[in-house]
């Protein structure tokens, strides 16, 4: 009997080298949204670098984070420099680095943008793996099943408020994208997919008004700092019509990559839609 | 006298009867131009609406994006026509106008530095002011560049200098923006739009132009003894200095403001003036009514013409200008030489 503590303890240390020697220990993160998830599930030791993009908090979820770990610009130079064991990449991003990453062998993990919350879940999943740190990931996924089940059923379809994302230039995101994916989860039906454009099209300011959705998503709210393209989201037009209650403000990093995110976006247009049903009632 | 020289060849129209129809023409642009958009819009409906007091789509569509929209399609042809005419007389030179000759650009300069860096967002005002201080600096160098002894080439080789400087002043400006849509917006700034402005723009840049009218509304008498030489003009009785600080402040007033809210939008000073000027017998002062409000139906029947084209995003409008108005401009120089020589 007194063996088998032993054996326990020697089949646990296989495990754990075995573990080790799986664990990239120089990873570089090539875009945006692969930065965040190396960011949420890698040790910082791990980290060789991340893209630039990492620090910018109006896109990137983990800005803080990302001033502790050396960043890099996308070019294949500073991947070489940074001697990396694993590059991790979006499918469309710095695709230069990512040729000089093949040509000198290394391991590259491409992932493509995840249309909806499953696709999401599924390579926040693979990311674990690749970093060697599948408990984290799974970790993380069973929170974001939770949280999804704990929402509130969304209503039927053709009682679905209507909302647009109206972006900067009067861009809006349609259908096959995870902003479409999280209004259909918060119980939304999307203006973008009915007005027949496609997934990113340009709703001019006058069809906007025209079409008077119940809810207009905005990226941001504030002037600063300023732009033309940003400016017209101010418009007054816009103010007439959609008063405190129809406006709902998502920031730009909680969907524009897959993550944990996403989750706070459907939780926050989840209530926006709650509250616009009881404004409707409430006539 | 290059100005008397320019073709003759249509009769003199009644000053009242020209602008009294050109009057007409902007009345009808500006009801056109409400009617034109992405929507049909019944008209008299959304105007009973506002009439009512109610915030429909119509009303809204009508009082917040159709009306700043015509406005300022008058209020900015106009000035850009004004300017134009009033800077030939100046310079006595047929060439100089707003666009050509880097007026314009220097005030979206100056309209790009008091956007971009908020102080605009703070303080309002900065916007117009600082198309404004752009457009007076351009306008007096090129006077003390090229003003004098008005050489044709000279006066343009200054403006296309400024130009160029404003263009690039212009995008470095935006580029050290750190709003990462400011590098796309050089576009706006140097091609010119109405698309979506506001009332509020309405109201921030009306007065200046209208300031800038009224200066130059006084400064015919002196365009025209211009026209015959300084020192006749001065032997007429006229404070020359005073005359010119009176039509460069005009004209920096409104160009500065209207490009500050529509960006550039080209040509309209050189068109308009070249096409009514035989129609008042070559005088300059005559020339400035009915150029203001043939600038005024230039830019409205060229924003309604690119609302009617637009598929996608819409056409800026300084390009519609700009294919209108670049290749007269070379038919004029072509014409100009000949004479010359």
């Amino acid at each position: 009997m007194a063996r088998r503590p032993a054996a326990l303890a020697f089949l646990m240390a296989v495990l754990v080298a075995a573990t080790a020697a799986a664990r990239p220990a120089r990873v570089v993160s090539l875009d945006l949204c692969t930065d965040q998830l190396v960011l949420a599930l890698a040790e910082p030791g791990q980290i060789a670098a991340v893209s630039w993009l990492a620090r910018d908090c109006t896109l990137s979820l983990r800005c803080a984070q990302a001033g502790d770990v050396p960043v890099h610009y996308g070019t294949g130079e500073e991947l070489v420099a940074a001697s990396a064991d694993l590059v991790v990449v979006g499918r469309h991003a710095a695709r230069g680095a990512v040729s000089v990453a093949r040509a000198r062998g290394l391991p590259v993990l491409e992932l493509d943008s995840p249309r909806d919350l499953e696709e999401m879940r599924a390579q926040l999943l693979r990311m674990g793996e690749a970093l060697g740190q599948p408990g984290k990931a799974a970790a993380m996924a069973a929170e974001l099943d939770t949280r999804l089940a704990g929402l509130p059923p969304p209503p039927a379809p053709a009682e679905r408020p209507v909302a647009v994302l109206y972006q900067a230039n009067g861009t809006t995101v349609g259908p096959g994208t995870l902003v479409d994916a999280v209004f259909e989860r918060a119980g939304l039906a999307n203006l973008a997919g009915r007005a027949g454009s496609a997934a990113y099209g340009y709703l001019p300011l006058e069809l906007l008004v025209r079409h008077a959705p119940d809810l207009l998503v905005v990226e941001r709210e504030d002037a600063w700092p300023p732009s033309l393209a940003e400016q017209m989201i101010r418009h007054p037009a816009l103010g007439a019509l959609f008063g405190p209650d129809r406006r709902v403000v998502v920031p730009q990093r909680l969907w524009i990559c897959g993550g944990m995110g996403n989750l706070e976006a459907v939780e926050r247009l989840a209530q926006a839609r709650h509250a616009v049903a009881e404004t409707a009632d409430g006539r | 006298m290059l100005l008397r020289k320019l073709p003759m060849a249509v009769e003199r129209v009644p000053p009242r009867l020209l602008s009294g129809l050109l009057a007409l023409a902007v009345l009808l642009l500006l009801v056109g131009s409400a009617a034109t958009g992405r929507v049909t819009l019944p008209l008299l409906a959304a105007m009973g609406e506002i009439a009512a007091g109610q915030s429909t789509p119509g009303s809204i569509i009508l009082l917040e994006l159709r009306l700043p929209r015509a406005l300022l399609g008058g209020l900015v042809g106009a000035s850009l026509g004004l300017a134009g005419a009033a800077m030939q007389g100046l310079l006595r030179n047929p060439l100089a106008e707003p666009g050509v000759v880097g007026v314009s650009g220097l005030a979206a300069f100056g309209a790009v530095v008091a956007f971009y860096t908020g102080l605009s967002a703070r303080f309002a005002y900065a916007l117009p002011l600082g198309g404004i201080a752009g457009a007076f600096a351009a306008v007096a160098l090129l006077y003390a560049l090229a003003g004098r002894r008005g050489g044709l080439l000279s006066l343009v080789l200054a403006g296309m200098a400024l130009n160029s400087l404003a263009g690039a002043l212009t995008a470095l400006a935006l580029n050290l923006s750190p709003n990462p849509y400011a590098s796309f917006e050089i576009v706006f700034w140097l091609m010119g739009s109405l698309a979506d402005r506001s009332l509020g723009m309405v109201a921030l840049a009306a007065p200046p132009m209208l300031l800038g009218w009224l200066l130059l509304a006084r400064a015919g008498p002196a365009l025209d003894a211009l026209s015959l030489g300084e020192d006749t003009a001065r032997s007429l009785g006229f404070d020359l200095g005073r005359v010119r600080l009176r039509i460069i402040m005009a004209t920096a007033l409104a160009v500065g403001a209207a490009v500050a809210v529509a960006g550039v939008i080209g040509f309209v000073g050189l068109v308009v003036p070249h096409l009514l000027r035989p129609l008042v017998g070559h005088r300059p002062g005559r020339l400035l009514l009915p150029s203001a409000l043939g600038g005024a139906v230039l830019v409205l029947a060229a924003d309604i013409a690119i609302r009617l084209l637009a598929t996608g995003p819409e056409l800026k409008l300084g390009v519609l200008t700009a294919l209108l108005g670049a290749p007269f401009f070379l038919w004029l120089v072509v014409r100009l030489r000949g004479e010359e020589g």
